[in-house]
């Protein structure tokens, strides 16, 4: 009788286990694209040895509420990119990995919206310069595990590519957790009777209708700041082409040669501008590769002239 | 005078002693919330609007306009005047959905323990038949900290057993809205 209660209740606590683990997924997906391009070396290594560990720990599901980052986004009204935030971050799985604005308690960090305009609001942005809306904040949690909780950690724009951003925040957390441990050492440390609230409060949804391709806003401050691009040197213009062209008439190696050159001038100016490349790098020293191989093969097949 | 008099008995009434000496205001690392005075002082109550002046204070703290508006007429809904009660503060969270845990009973104390840590205000029953607003609390100290919407640019400090009489004459009942708390006021740390 004894061993058969023993038995119930080891398979009682057996399937109690089972059921618990089928609540979570098999795979944290969210987890993953947190990560973004991470290694981490898992086994034996000094403490404090260079490795991922602390930035795995920051983009793990939060141990409490008090743990969990802070993501701000400011809008005003009227602004059609704001609108696209609102909605990639509904749906876009990227922006899903890192907050949940419809599960704020499956959500890894702390997502809120605010409005430029709402006076009940302003004052929390008194110290910060943001000029271009959608602007996106990122703060430590209230619990301090990773410093002071006013510390901005990342402050951007959108541009309308929600992985963008989302790596950019990931990217900024993993820089940020990396020099956490020396960042703060140089620093110092009635209207009531009236019917209509004292403020005007932010509207329940914002009556504009953008159109079609509205131009994102120009970059506001960059926290942390990105990299000055290193100049590129413009491509040589072909000037024995053009020569080419006007002297000897139409040939094919030198068309050849002003479209590369239109091409480098391109891709130049887009890298320049901050803009995303059309081609990657490889795929654009292949095409440069191919072109050039034409042009050299129509040079030998061309008739001598005598 | 008068209104001395009557503040005192109250405060006599409901058998708190708030601490002295103690003076604090937002934003400060020991509250929870973080609402400058002349915004509490949006939620001063002249009619008897105790827990919606308390939950106000809460919706404006977490930004969640369906409850900062409680007490007016927008498009979140007619205002909320006069006293409440656990229904009524279901009904009109219900009909501006408003999410909300509205909680009775004996475990009040680690609910406000829980949204104070968590960086939430709790609109909680304090002195008899009142309302105010929980503004944080400091373990360490046993130093409970709170808003009364009667006296809206002051923030009360409380020890244990003071706060304890508070919330008792009151009955056990408090309102924590389930929305994310404020960040702090961001600032640039030069960290890069």
């Amino acid at each position: 009788m004894r061993s058969l209660f023993l038995a119930i209740l080891t398979i009682g606590s057996l399937s109690s286990a089972a059921l618990a683990q089928s609540n979570r997924p098999e795979v944290d997906h969210a987890e993953v694209m947190r990560l973004g391009d991470t290694v981490q070396y898992v086994g034996t290594h000094a403490a404090g040895a260079e490795n991922a560990d602390a930035f795995v720990a920051a983009m793990s599901p939060p141990e409490s509420d008090a743990d969990k980052w802070f993501i701000s986004v400011l809008t005003m009204k009227g602004c059609a990119p704001c609108e696209k935030l609102k909605r990639d971050w509904a749906t876009n799985e990227w922006l899903l990995a890192l907050a949940n604005p419809s599960d704020s308690k499956r959500s890894w960090a702390h997502y809120k919206v605010y409005d430029k305009d709402d006076e009940s609001q302003k004052f929390r942005w008194e110290k910060v310069k943001i000029t271009a809306y959608p602007t996106i904040i990122i703060q430590p949690p209230r619990s301090e595990i990773y410093g002071d909780p006013a510390t901005v950690v990342f402050q951007k724009v959108y541009q309308g590519d929600p992985e963008r951003l989302a790596r950019g925040i990931s990217d900024a957390i993993r820089r940020y957790i990396a020099r956490l441990q020396t960042i703060h050492e140089s620093e110092p440390s009635g209207l009531i009777g009236q019917s209509a609230p004292p403020w005007q409060p932010v509207p329940r949804t914002d009556p504009f209708r953008p159109p079609p391709k509205t131009p994102f806003p120009l970059i506001d401050p960059n926290i942390p700041p990105e990299p000055v691009p290193v100049a590129v040197p413009a491509s040589i213009f072909p000037w024995s082409a053009v020569l080419g062209l006007l002297m000897a008439g139409f040939s094919i190696p030198a068309v050849i040669a002003l479209v590369i050159w239109g091409f480098r001038f391109i891709r130049e100016k887009r890298q320049a501008a901050g803009k995303p490349l059309l081609l990657d790098q490889e795929t654009f020293d292949e095409l440069i590769a191919l072109l050039r191989q034409l042009s050299e093969t129509q040079a030998q097949s061309a008739p001598v002239k005598k | 005078m008068k209104s001395t008099m009557f503040a005192l008995a109250i405060l006599l009434t409901a058998g708190a002693e708030i601490s002295s000496g103690q003076s604090v205001d937002c934003p400060d690392d020991r509250l929870a919330v973080d609402l400058p005075r002349d915004i509490r002082n949006w939620f001063r109550n002249p009619d008897g609007s105790c827990v919606q002046c308390s939950i106000g204070m809460c919706g404006v703290d977490q930004n969640v306009p369906e409850a900062a508006t409680l007490l007016w007429d927008t498009e979140y809904g007619p205002r909320e005047r006069g006293g409440s009660g656990p229904s009524r503060v279901s009904a009109y969270c219900h009909r501006r959905g408003i999410r909300a845990f509205n909680i009775t009973g004996s475990n009040t104390w680690d609910w406000m323990k829980w949204a104070a840590e968590t960086g939430r205000g709790t609109a909680i029953g304090a002195g008899r038949a009142h309302f105010q607003t929980l503004m944080g609390y400091e373990p360490e100290t046993g130093t409970w900290y709170v808003c009364n919407n009667n006296s809206p640019t002051r923030i009360d400090a409380y020890d244990e057993a003071s706060f304890r009489r508070l919330h008792l004459a009151s009955g056990q009942w408090v309102v924590i809205l389930d929305y994310p708390p404020h960040p702090e006021r961001p600032q640039y740390f030069q960290w890069w």
